[in-house]
């Protein structure tokens, strides 16, 4: 089997991931001493790597938040001073999903609050089960 | 989601959609009480945070004080069954009391109140 037949083989037992970096994986094998349980390990744990990320992104498009990209990093606390910044930095821990507790965001602004909750809503993505954010 | 859950009614899909919404490990529902709501969103909300109470968690939020609720969803009995649960075990963080919004509007009107300062020479 040739490295095209390889690559089309794998694909078609969807193992993209590996596909995606046999090559480079064959090269780096011959370049640099590796025995063959070190190559196939590395496959092994380049497709896990690409799954887990792939069910990542789809948790996170299924979620539908607003502005995935922007995190608490960026948030500005001191434009509202008395919001309680050690409790959103809690919640942003994800810990009150595990406990199963309930949180409860008042007020007008819905930027901070929709920052916030996405924040654990992030992390609830790479948990087992999906997040849901409806409106 | 409200919206939604009524018309699942009317089709018959309510118990599959329902289902989704108590079984998720996390449920935000967000910018409640931003627009006018059906008849049964008391109801509804009221199961699905029963459904969810120390099963699962809820993420809530909400522009308007816990004191409005009960007028806004119309069932104020609902409303205080459904904040026992929900403070039982809940954070409550309070948002405000500025909004971002005006911040992001205030920055370009103080760029331009800068501008237009006149220059002293």
């Amino acid at each position: 089997m040739n490295l095209i037949e390889l690559d089309r083989a794998l694909r078609q037992l969807r193992l993209g991931g590996m596909a995606a970096v046999i090559e480079t994986r064959l090269h780096q094998a011959q370049a640099e001493p590796m025995t063959p349980i070190d190559l196939i390990s590395c496959l092994v744990s380049d497709e896990l790597t690409r799954r887990s990320q792939r069910l990542l992104q789809r948790r996170q498009k299924q979620a539908q938040f607003r502005d995935p990209q922007k995190s608490l990093d960026s948030f500005d606390f001191t434009f509202n001073k008395k919001m309680n910044r050690s409790l959103v930095f809690d919640l942003a821990t994800g810990a009150f999903i595990a406990k199963h507790e309930d949180a409860l965001f008042l007020g007008p602004s819905s930027r901070a609050s929709h920052r916030t909750c996405c924040h654990p809503a992030r992390l609830s993505c790479v948990v087992p089960g999906d997040s849901h954010l409806a409106r | 989601m409200l919206d939604e859950l009524a018309e699942t009614t009317i089709d018959g899909t309510r118990k599959e959609h329902m289902d989704l919404l108590v079984s998720v490990p996390l449920l935000i529902i967000d910018d409640l009480g931003m627009r006018k709501l059906p008849m049964t969103s008391a109801e509804d909300l009221l199961e699905i945070v029963m459904r969810r109470y120390e099963r699962a968690s809820t993420l809530l939020t909400f522009n308007r004080p816990v004191e409005d609720w009960g007028k806004l969803l119309g069932d104020s009995a609902a409303v205080t069954a459904m904040l026992d649960r929900l403070l039982h075990h809940g954070h409550v963080l309070k948002c405000g009391p500025r909004s971002w919004r005006t911040k992001t509007e205030m920055l370009p009107q103080a760029r331009d109140g800068l501008r237009a300062w006149p220059v002293l020479h």
